[in-house]
């Protein structure tokens, strides 16, 4: 069976990154350490494509995000009880 | 049931292939398909600029999507940045260091910044007020009646502005105030329910408020109400409780989007759209984001969420719009 969902990392380099069209051709969702995960398909691999990505598999995709998400619990642990105030602890994210 | 032909005085037309997305509302026939077909507006995020560099912390936020500027961006807690549309440029900096207040103003050369926290390294929330000429940062003569800070605010100019909310030092307020240009009244109705880090939108005669939280236990809130200069009124809940949205639009279309839930937190890039009555749920952002910034004078449909927690601080901007699409029309 294909897999549904393709894994990139792509450095967001702002207008045009992901343009309206993009949005309405295929799913689409940013995580921690720029990591995109996206339907599969011609649409979104070509998205890949054009902003230089770089294809990840899921399991080295999420190894990257959980490596950001832990660096910045240790940040949040580190704060201030005023600053943990108006912050939430990260939770760790699981890719889909 | 009244035929097409009767009701637009014209035939629809049978083709092989789907029309071009250019004349919105048109409706054609695909013969390949065997459905009938029309151009529809649908709401999109996409990327507009970098910020200058990743920003997060419930920034203030005044303008438009292509005329915009954030205030207190946490990474600087006196830093703001002004955003044309395209790219984000360094403004002049607050007096002093300042965090979840709350931003008014029409465009990234007249805006306000009210309220919030010292930072670091005191965290003491504060009445002042600071105004933003397009030159200069100034702090106003008359300070807000109370200190308050995570309050929900905004304001189409600088001198309309409103805050609702907030919170000093732990404790939910419910008093709003609104700003004539040289003094502030606090209203003589409060909210029903006091609470800080609302998604808020509208005017000092017509604001709307959703989410938030109430500390402690600083749980998330779906909580609605309108303002009318004067008092609040109890509204529809919006679909997901949420703390940290951010808002824009006006008292009768407005949107609200991103932020995050209580503990376990889970962080959000959905966005609801309120048309006076109700919130009915739009386009995702592409990137989950809480604690961001907006432009809080722009119209419902031209959103503008810029930095955030991701969790980690972004830089990325995303810019709501319509964009053309076809849609399958049912028919009965």
């Amino acid at each position: 069976m294909a897999d549904i969902f393709n894994y990139s990392v792509a450095i967001n380099t702002g207008k045009g990154f992901i343009t309206h069209g993009d949005r309405r051709k295929f799913w689409l969702r940013g995580y921690p350490a720029s990591v995109w995960v996206a339907t599969d398909g011609q649409e979104s691999r070509l998205w890949v494509a054009r902003n230089n990505g770089t294809t990840k598999t899921k399991d080295e995709a999420q190894a990257l995000v959980t490596a950001e998400v832990e660096a910045y619990q240790a940040t949040y642990d580190a704060l201030s009880a005023e600053e943990k105030e108006v912050r939430q602890r990260p939770e760790t994210v699981t890719l889909p | 049931m009244a035929e097409y032909k009767v009701i637009k005085g014209r035939r629809v037309q049978s083709l092989a292939s789907d029309a071009p997305t250019t004349q919105l509302g048109q409706v054609w026939y695909n013969s390949t398909s065997g459905a009938y077909k029309s151009v529809v507006g649908a709401a999109a995020w996409s990327s507009g600029g970098n910020m200058v560099t990743p920003s997060a912390g419930s920034m203030g936020g005044a303008g438009t999507q292509t005329s915009a500027i954030v205030m207190a961006t946490g990474a600087s807690a006196s830093s703001t940045y002004s955003y044309d549309g395209s790219s984000w440029t360094s403004s002049p900096s607050l007096s002093q260091n300042q965090t979840i207040g709350s931003g008014g103003g029409a465009s990234n050369t007249s805006a306000i910044y009210c309220g919030g926290y010292t930072g670091p390294p005191a965290y003491v929330a504060m009445s002042t007020v600071e105004e933003y000429n397009g030159v200069a940062w100034t702090t106003n003569p008359t300070g807000l009646n109370a200190i308050r800070k995570g309050q929900g605010g905004a304001g189409l100019t600088t001198e309309a502005v409103w805050v609702a909310g907030g919170s000093a030092p732990v404790t939910a307020i419910s008093s709003s105030e609104t700003f004539n240009g040289s003094t502030w009244t606090t209203s003589p109705g409060a909210m029903n329910s006091g609470r800080q880090l609302m998604a808020a939108a509208g005017s000092s005669t017509a604001g709307v408020v959703a989410g938030g939280q109430i500390p402690p236990p600083y749980t998330a809130y779906a909580l609605t109400e309108t303002f009318d200069g004067s008092s609040w009124t109890v509204a529809n809940v919006l679909n997901q409780n949420r703390k940290f949205p951010r808002g824009n639009g006006t008292q009768t279309a407005a949107a609200a989007y991103g932020g995050n839930s209580a503990p376990p937190t889970s962080i959000y890039d959905d966005t609801e759209l309120w048309d006076g009555t109700s919130w009915t749920t739009s386009a995702n952002m592409a990137t989950p984001r809480d604690q961001f910034g907006s432009a809080v004078t722009a119209t419902q449909m031209t959103a503008l969420a810029c930095g955030g927690e991701t969790p980690s601080s972004t830089d990325a901007t995303e810019e709501l719009g319509l964009v053309n699409t076809v849609e399958t029309v049912t028919t009965s």
